[in-house]
């Protein structure tokens, strides 16, 4: 009765295979191929300018520079979102280092 | 492909909002000037109305995708120029010689429907932004355990 569930799972796992090999295949044909650190330091420095510009567009709203209130309330909103967007990268990387470190020698 | 494109739908939303704001302020003008019958440039007020376009996107040198649309521009404000509404009051300083007056082809109740228009239009494009900025959060959410 578990016949064709193994083989169904195994399988599975050969898609996955198929999968990785496509994946290693495809990863050195990208043209600009940045190191990941790279990626993050991008998004760093993303988030920093967005909350750079929500800090000036506020400060503008306050001193009448900006006329519009909701470029405002738009950049503000931006800079939240790629916090939490750093956030999320930054928690799935300490779990990502802390995965490792648990692992049995 | 940077983060900022996540936010293009923001800025798209954003020149939504800002294309109707001005909207609403030409559709104030004419309600403050319906019974102005004196100008800068002489004359009888002329009702002002938006002109919209598309806005030019700014295509990206070798960039082999054709550039996205990037929102609504204001193209111009122009001048309805209908004839002015023939009014007699002989007692008005600016009344001609058989006691008319042009009075501004302003017409409160189409001002009025085009100013709920105009603030619907802004709510969707409120609603608009709200979306794309709660679908990038709803991503983060996946990943989240």
């Amino acid at each position: 009765m578990a016949g064709p569930g193994a083989i169904g799972a195994i399988q599975s796992l050969q898609g996955l295979g198929q999968v990785h090999k496509a994946l290693e295949a495809s990863a050195p044909n990208q043209a600009n191929d940045a190191s990941f650190a790279q990626t993050l330091g991008k998004l760093v420095e993303t988030t920093n300018a967005q909350q750079i510009a929500a800090d000036r567009a506020i400060v503008g709203l306050a001193t009448g520079q900006v006329a519009n209130i909701h470029e405002a309330i738009v950049s503000a909103e931006k800079a939240r979102v790629s916090l939490e967007i750093l956030a999320e990268m930054r928690n799935k990387l300490v779990a990502a280092y802390q995965e490792i470190m648990r692992m049995q020698i | 492909m940077s983060i900022s494109s996540l936010f293009a739908g923001m800025d798209i939303s954003a020149t939504g909002l800002r294309a109707q704001r001005v909207r609403m302020d030409v559709i104030a003008n004419n309600i403050a000037n319906a019974n102005t019958t004196r100008t800068a440039t002489g004359g009888v007020y002329q009702r002002q109305r938006v002109v919209m376009e598309e806005a030019q996107p700014t295509s990206q040198a070798g960039s082999a995708q054709p550039a996205a649309s990037v929102g609504v521009d204001i193209a111009s404000v122009e001048a309805d120029t209908s004839p002015p509404r023939m009014v007699y009051d002989p007692g008005h300083p600016d009344a001609d010689n058989a006691g008319f007056v042009s009075m501004p082809n302003v017409n409160i109740i189409s001002e009025m429907v085009d100013m709920i228009a105009a603030s619907r239009a802004y709510e969707a494009n409120a609603t608009a932004l709200t979306a794309a900025k709660d679908m990038v959060r709803a991503t983060l959410s996946i990943g989240r355990v």
